[in-house]
């Protein structure tokens, strides 16, 4: 699970198929979500289900912070997300912890229609690979957001889905 | 206690309605004090001491995880689990960490297996797996790194999830509202899906006492009530009458649970028996009262008239019985242990609050209720058939004949029975507060048939500065310390760091110390911490076995530091075996040990005041061996029969001998009463009719106490029970020593001081 933690990154927003604004960006994570999908272990293992309980809110317009928790079969983890965009609404910039006692992660990207990009600024070293980070987040409505973390290892250029992560609005 | 007579008379006699106007609203806000009584197991806070032991066990806590803290699930299937059942099992397991206060799982998905080919860490369960591949993986499990034990049972059909909550969710009203979330979401899983759940642990018995100390309350003081008003309706053969006087102990009650209520008192596990103590206590005080009123109308007195006499005669016997039960329950304030000593203060406030409850509300009960003419109608006694005093009076006259034999007899079957009491065996056992047929209990004995006991004595290892846990030097003595401790019978599973290190790959190249610790990191924190703490500079042993008493686990521990001492370590710096099992067992038995001073100084204090309220020393001598000796034969029978003193049986002997000395109280008022009227010296004659006088009376608030207390029984703690089983018994017992031994006791008694009056 701490492994996971390691190489997940926090991601910005993506725009919807009708380009959503900056601040409404933002305002679509605010809320409760149950998430459900697939995470790999140390980004390259057997694919295992996972659930998060998120809870979104907004301390100003331009930031939005989302925390709670995040179980596998074999345990759970602290979810932290923090994202912040600049005045014009195109650079992102977010820090990202996956576990109460690890480091926050640096991310920044840029907004592309319904979706946000971003990346880490440092490698991660697993057991055996060193590997770079891309989060996509896709709000696909207004109950649903897509979260797909693909790594990738810098030595032998192979990439894997290590996350994805389909968050429901909680009525 | 003049003062007191002078001012019952003066309002309650006097003035009812002035008395009444001020008890209805009083008992009103008592009554919203009755919803403010918190409920709450007590069987951890009642260790809370000074003590090393406790000192260890808290300091062990703040330290390393617990097994305490975990809640145990038990997954039966129909068949062996297969992918279809995992599969539910696996959305069980990831549901349950949403819980309030769920920090950590363990379960057979947390076991990892290293792919030989890739190294990889993977889960040993892989669901898409074929059939044979995963029976093969699950008949794998048991003995798997992590654990030592067993996590599926042999025919794999049952499984067991532990669950470990967080500290801050230890309080009872957190894990009440997490077990009740438990309990919906077990039930969802189990529709349509083949499985059943229990849910077990430390955590899930103490709520399930919680539990039933709040149905307690209603069904045995409905019971208590409603069984004193039936005896009560027997003795008086009056509606109006059996009414009247069954107002008294309900406000007595009513008072008592409002100020405990307003006063933040908590009923718990030891206290469950308090309130229908205090009731039937009310009732018998006011039994003699009202049968006192009765007697003096028939007489030819007036109502009023009868209610001044009967206060004048009866209120220093009240007094005096109050007393000496509240002194029974000061002695309890000699224990280390505060929910004792709450107890303690509890008690003598409920005993004390009966008392003026009785002395100030009969009066105007019946002053008021004896206005009305149906009422008035059926006051005075009516009963002239029998002839009070000539009841057994054959048979005391009889006894009278050998006031010596029947005084040795006394005291050589009281001496006898205290040499078979002592020396003391104390016996505590947590479960011993539940039903085994509770289903709490039930899925217990379950999970310890398939992966063995749960519960453990924990040995905290402090390492030198400068050493880590996976230093080799340290692993080497650990691994054996570990092998020696694993030879101790009674011992089901070990389990250390070296459990891990034992998994280890023997092909894996890496150093010792990686290898463990990132074996470490794959387990969920709360786990990782029975083994060593967060900085790696202490360890902790488990060392896993059931809860076979007090005795036994004290047993082995001693054989536990005799295995340390034996081992000598060098390095490893082991200290007192500790845990909520080693140290619940250790703190019992001193525990109980200073509940039987707090019934010897009730024993040496209580005929005292007896001696110095009558300034008889006659009488503080003759009341000794009659009330111990009820004690002392049902504590010698409770050794003998192998069952040893509990706490609940050193409190309900202690709290007994202060309610049995109220028969011999009575007896002694009796005799001075008679004394006053004949204006003579206490003769064997005048002795027996005395006791035929009074026994009718005595026998009658022996019922009513008993019947009153017997309505334990429809608790569903064991304990509370035995607390029922055994007052009633010592009630009876003292009944039995006061009509045969008290009066040949007396009269020896009363013999030499005549004889030292004649010589002086």
């Amino acid at each position: 699970m701490n492994r996971f933690c390691a190489v997940i990154l926090s991601a910005g927003l993506l725009s919807h198929a009708q380009t959503v604004g900056a601040a409404e960006i933002l305002d679509r994570f605010v809320g409760v979500w149950n998430a459900e999908g697939t995470v790999r272990l140390n980004g390259f293992n057997t694919p295992e289900k996972i659930k998060c309980r998120i809870v979104g809110n907004s301390p100003s317009g331009a930031q939005v912070n989302l925390e709670g928790k995040c179980a596998t079969s074999a345990g759970n983890t602290k979810f932290s997300l923090f994202i912040a965009q600049d005045a014009a609404g195109k650079v992102f910039a977010a820090k990202a912890r996956y576990a109460a006692s690890a480091a926050f992660v640096d991310l920044t990207g840029s907004r592309n229609a319904n979706a946000v990009h971003l990346s880490t600024k440092q490698l991660v070293q697993t057991d055996d690979r060193l590997l770079g980070s891309a989060l996509v987040l896709t709000v696909q409505d207004d109950a649903t957001v897509l979260m797909v973390n693909t790594v990738t290892d810098q030595v032998t250029r192979e990439t894997a889905q290590s996350l994805v992560l389909r968050l429901a609005r909680k009525r | 206690m003049t003062f007191l007579v002078r001012v019952i008379l003066a309002l309650s006699v006097r003035r009812p309605f002035w008395v009444a106007a001020v008890f209805l609203p009083l008992a009103l806000v008592l009554a919203f004090g009755i919803g403010r009584i918190g409920f709450e197991d007590g069987l951890r806070s009642v260790f809370a001491s000074e003590s090393a032991a406790f000192h260890d066990y808290v300091a062990s806590s703040e330290k390393f995880a617990h097994s305490e803290t975990d809640i145990a699930v038990l997954i039966s299937a129909k068949n062996p689990l297969d992918a279809k059942t995992l599969t539910v099992l696996q959305d069980f397991v990831i549901e349950s960490q949403f819980l309030d206060g769920v920090d950590a799982v363990f379960s057979l998905f947390s076991l990892r297996d290293r792919d030989p080919v890739t190294g990889k860490s993977l889960p040993l369960l892989q669901l898409e797996d074929n059939p044979a591949g995963i029976e093969a993986a699950l008949r794998s499990v048991n003995g798997q790194a992590g654990t030592g034990t067993r996590m599926i049972s042999q025919d794999l059909k049952e499984t067991v999830v532990i669950l470990s909550l967080s500290e801050a969710i230890t309080d009872m009203k957190g894990t009440s509202k997490t077990l009740a979330q438990m309990n919906d979401l077990a039930a969802q899983t189990m529709a349509d899906s083949g499985i059943t759940i229990g849910v077990t642990g430390l955590l899930a018995a103490r709520d399930t006492i919680i539990l039933g100390l709040k149905k307690d309350q209603m069904r045995i003081n409905l019971l208590g009530a409603l069984a004193g008003y039936v005896i009560s309706f027997f003795l008086f053969r009056s509606f109006w009458v059996t009414l009247l006087n069954a107002t008294v102990p309900l406000s007595a009650l009513l008072f008592c649970l409002g100020i405990y209520g307003w006063t933040g008192q908590s009923i718990n596990a030891l206290t469950n028996a308090l309130p229908v103590l205090i009731l039937v206590l009310a009732s018998s005080d006011s039994i003699h009262m009202t049968y006192e009123v009765r007697r003096q109308m028939a007489a030819g007195h007036s109502l009023q008239q009868a209610v001044r006499i009967s206060v004048k005669d009866l209120a220093g016997p009240c007094v005096l019985t109050s007393l000496t039960t509240v002194l029974a329950f000061a002695s309890l304030l000699y224990s280390d242990s505060p929910v004792v000593r709450d107890m303690a203060v509890a008690g003598a406030i409920g005993v004390i609050i009966s008392m003026l409850t009785v002395l100030f509300l009969h009066p105007v009960v019946f002053l008021i209720g004896g206005r009305l003419s149906f009422v008035a109608r059926a006051l005075p006694l009516r009963d002239k058939t029998g002839n009070p005093d000539a009841m057994g009076n054959a048979l005391f006259r009889r006894l009278a004949a050998w006031p010596r034999l029947l005084a040795v007899v006394g005291i050589v079957s009281c001496v006898l029975s205290l040499a078979l009491l002592f020396p003391l065996q104390a016996s505590y056992r947590f479960m011993e507060n539940i039903d085994a047929g509770q289903p709490v209990a039930r899925v217990l004995a379950k999970v310890e048939t398939v992966v063995g006991p749960i519960s453990s004595i924990d040995i905290p290892i402090t390492l030198p500065a400068g050493k880590h846990a996976w230093d080799a030097d340290v692993l080497a003595e650990l691994a054996r310390l570990h092998a020696k401790l694993e030879t101790i019978p009674d011992i089901s599973a070990v389990l250390s760091l070296d459990t891990l290190a034992r998994q280890l790959d023997t092909s894996d190249q890496r150093p010792v110390a990686v290898a463990l610790k990132d074996v470490l990191d794959q387990l969920p924190g709360r786990f990782r911490n029975r083994m060593t703490d967060d900085a790696g500079t202490s360890l902790q042993i488990m060392l896993l076995t059931g809860d076979q008493g007090s005795q036994a686990i004290l047993a082995l521990v001693d054989r536990i530091n005799d295995v340390i001492e034996a081992a000598a370590p060098v390095i490893l710096q082991p200290g007192q075996p500790t845990g909520f099992l080693a140290m619940s067992a250790s703190l019992a038995s001193s525990m109980i040990r200073q509940l039987t001073v707090s019934f010897m100084i009730a024993a040496l204090i209580c005929p005292l005041l007896i001696g110095l309220w009558f300034r008889r020393l006659d009488f503080a001598l003759a009341a000794t061996v009659p009330n111990i000796l009820p004690i002392a034969l049902v504590g010698a029978a409770l050794t003998i029969g192998g069952i040893g003193i509990q706490f609940t049986s050193a409190l309900a002997l202690t709290i007994a001998f202060g309610i049995a000395l109220d028969d011999s109280i009575h007896v002694f008022n009796r005799l001075v009463l008679q004394e006053k009227t004949t204006g003579q010296r206490l003769t064997v004659k005048a002795i027996t009719r005395a006791i035929s006088h009074i026994a009718p009376v005595l026998i009658t608030t022996t019922i009513v106490l008993s019947v009153g207390v017997l309505a334990t029984q429809v608790s569903d703690m064991p304990m509370v029970r035995l607390f029922g089983v055994l007052s009633v018994i010592t009630f009876v017992l003292a009944l039995l020593s006061d009509l045969f031994f008290l009066p040949a006791l007396v009269a020896q008694f009363s013999f030499l001081a005549r004889k030292d009056k004649m010589n002086s």
